[in-house]
């Protein structure tokens, strides 16, 4: 019952006291998993509990009871063809994010100060592209996490009647346009190949900007953009 | 086009004269670079005057001179008034062709500055405005970041971040003589 596990004519359960009941019989409490792509998930068959086989698009599973985690040997795997290596796609560029941020408590608002970017590409090819890359992804992040909202239903944007003058844009002045850097780590090896980046530092600095907030509020943020009227809002 | 009848518009286009016309009243100055001039580098995008992908140049008497958004404007609204476009900022040789880009183009080349472009020609125009008016009024050397991010500010780009057009045109503007001074 929405989305909570129940009974005919019994409340539903909290996740508190799931958790509580979990963690006193000693079963799973946390798990962590390992996932491979090659244009498709790799999958893999564990066993649970005896005689509980299940088969998920994860190749190690690492499941918490007490205060251990304990690998759970696989009992089969199915990976997709080594041939499918030949699409390309498949070594990627890593990159990680740190943002500094001030809070309007009064407003909501939020105002990058500083961001910098780290970024493991392999061999650039052209720099200037490379740091275009970065800064347009990181603009780009920069309005996920607080500015473009795109609410459903009726009004939003499937209306056809949204344009710039209803949904935000980052200007320069909130990207910390003068105040950003960004370090590009050096190639694993001689023969480390250029790797894809794409927009690739969209995604780190989300993390970044909505960790900053809870650092700053204690304030978690489960929904994006954390625009100023949602933080106003939490703040009050 | 339309039925409301046109009426004769005249103005000058990067420094030569354009027209009569015979351009309805409903038209915007975007609809007549494009569809009667055959200039298309001024670009349409959100149609509400908001990302500035479309402004163009408009010179005063004074030697001022201002941004407005040619998407949004009639162009009759421009009736005997001296316009400028991205097509007006390079020198041409004898032939109509280009034979050197403007200072504010080569630097925005020169820093990669913009990606898909359509956004660069209201670059072009803020930045050509906020040199110009510089080299009448200099700005001190240290305030000339945020004087760049106040010109350009209202410029709305999704590719670049903005990092790139903004370095270009500050250091532009700290490598010319005449358009900062020490304090």
């Amino acid at each position: 019952m929405a989305g909570r596990l129940t009974a005919a004519g019994l409340p539903p359960l909290a996740l508190e006291a799931l958790a509580a009941r979990a963690h006193a019989q000693g079963l799973a409490t946390g798990a962590v998993v390992h996932t491979f792509n090659r244009w498709q998930w790799a999958e893999a068959e564990f066993e649970l509990a005896k005689g509980l086989r299940v088969r998920l698009p994860i190749d190690g599973l690492a499941l918490r009871s007490g205060d251990a985690y304990r690998v759970v040997p696989r009992t089969a795997s199915f990976f997709p063809p080594a041939q499918r290596n030949g699409a390309g796609v498949v070594y990627y560029t890593a990159a990680a994010a740190l943002v500094e941020l001030a809070i309007d408590v009064r407003t909501g608002a939020v105002r990058l100060l500083r961001h910098h970017t780290l970024l493991e590409c392999g061999r650039p090819l052209v720099s200037e592209l490379v740091s275009g890359q970065i800064q347009g992804g990181v603009a780009m992040g920069i309005g996920h996490a607080l500015y473009e909202e795109l609410p459903l239903y009726e009004d939003g944007p499937g209306s056809g009647g949204w344009n710039f003058d209803r949904y935000h844009l980052p200007r320069a002045s909130e990207v910390a346009v003068f105040a950003q850097s960004a370090e590009i780590l050096p190639p694993l090896s001689d023969s480390d190949p250029p790797k894809g980046m794409a927009e690739v530092t969209v995604i780190p600095v989300v993390g970044a900007i909505a960790n900053a907030v809870a650092h700053a509020t204690g304030l978690r943020f489960r929904e994006l953009p954390i625009t100023a009227k949602k933080l106003q809002k939490a703040l009050a | 086009m339309s039925d409301t009848g046109g009426r004769p518009l005249s103005f000058v286009l990067n420094g030569a004269p354009v027209g009569p016309l015979d351009v309805p009243e409903d038209l915007t100055l975007l609809e007549v670079l494009h569809e009667y001039l055959g200039l298309t580098g001024t670009r349409m995008a959100c149609g509400k005057g908001v990302c500035r992908a479309c402004s163009v140049i408009v010179d005063a008497e004074d030697g001022s001179s201002a941004l407005r958004p040619a998407c949004l404007l009639p162009a009759h609204s421009f009736a005997g008034k001296r316009v400028r476009t991205v097509e007006g900022h390079a020198t041409r040789d004898a032939t109509g062709e280009v034979s050197k880009l403007s200072p504010v183009q080569r630097a925005f080349l020169a820093h990669y500055s913009f990606q898909c472009g359509y956004c660069t020609p209201g670059f072009v125009n803020a930045a050509t405005v906020l040199v110009e008016r510089l080299s009448r009024a200099p700005v001190a050397r240290g305030e000339v970041e945020q004087t760049v991010l106040a010109a350009l500010d209202d410029h709305l780009c999704r590719c670049t971040g903005y990092v790139r057009y903004h370095e270009a045109i500050r250091d532009l503007i700290l490598d010319t003589p005449g358009l900062t001074r020490d304090r």
